[in-house]
């Protein structure tokens, strides 16, 4: 019998001020929304954790879910009402943590350019 | 679609696409010869002829064989948004999936355009094409053939293109 590896992506997620306060927020809303379209028998098998590692501001949370749920996954992130931006999403944390501080640094360089709230013309 | 920064000189002309609402269209801007289109919110009127209109923006669920079957041969593109979703209670969100399998077969039925786009008023709003893919393959619509379509369509638009005169 051949045993397969689980494969599993992290998706890096930008959060306004105020959410990052609370992260466990995040999780329920995420697991809200996912029971909610795409029902608990594939939420459960989906995995979806919080990761925590070194070195990252309070601002940025780590999403761990198996790969194929990733698309269940990215769309209970986006239709859920929360400030909160998928910056990447990453085989390896090593190579999304790398993402998530390159998109840090140019946030910190750029601060005063970045629009937060846009204007119809 | 709908980025609008006249700031950014860098910016490659093509590469952009404005949209201005159709009841705007005398209003002097300064777009700089960008390509633009003119949209329009669909209210549930199906006997405005929608005339200069090239983008119509659907916020409510409406039977839309008529409108598109009438609208047959003007090109339109029909426009979703995506920012509405987060508003909408899961009965709502499930009914929208459905409704957008039925409303894309339309669009192929009837030659127009399904357009699904962000709608984002924030940035924490905006939403990247790999979401975008992700709607797609729930809606069953293949990704390289709905942004082929997508571009196809832009140029068409191009063909009779306007561009601002300033």
């Amino acid at each position: 019998m051949t045993l397969s590896k689980k494969k599993y992506r992290y998706i890096g997620i930008y959060l306004s001020g105020r959410l990052s306060l609370n992260k466990s927020a995040i999780i329920e809303e995420i697991s809200g929304r996912y029971l909610g379209l795409f029902g608990s028998i594939d939420y459960s098998k989906a995995n979806i954790r919080i990761i925590t590692i070194n070195n990252i501001p309070n601002t940025i949370v780590i999403l761990k879910c198996r790969l194929e749920s990733l698309t269940n996954t990215l769309i209970s992130l986006n239709l859920i009402d929360l400030k909160l931006m998928v910056i990447s999403i990453s085989g390896t944390l090593k190579q999304l943590k790398k993402k998530i501080l390159a998109f840090l640094g140019y946030i910190s360089e750029n601060q005063k350019d970045l629009t937060f709230n846009f204007k119809d013309s | 679609m709908g980025i609008y920064d006249s700031s950014s000189p860098a910016i490659e002309k093509d590469s952009l696409v404005l949209r201005m609402e159709n009841t705007k269209q005398g209003i002097t801007t300064i777009k700089k010869n960008f390509f633009y289109l003119y949209y329009q919110d669909f209210l549930g009127n199906l006997d405005n002829t929608y005339a200069n209109t090239d983008i119509l923006i659907i916020n409510d669920f409406f039977n839309p064989k008529n409108l598109l079957r009438k609208l047959s041969g003007k090109n339109i593109g029909f426009e979703f948004l995506i920012s509405k979703l987060r508003y909408l209670d899961t009965s709502q969100v499930g009914r929208w999936f459905s409704y957008m399998k039925y409303f894309y077969g339309l669009c192929k039925r009837y030659e127009h355009q399904l357009i699904l786009s962000s709608g984002a008023k924030n940035i924490y709003e905006l939403i990247s094409s790999r979401m975008i893919n992700s709607i797609l393959d729930k809606l069953e619509v293949s990704s390289t053939e709905y942004w082929s379509d997508l571009n196809q369509w832009l140029s068409r638009k191009k063909r009779g293109m306007i561009y601002d005169s300033l």
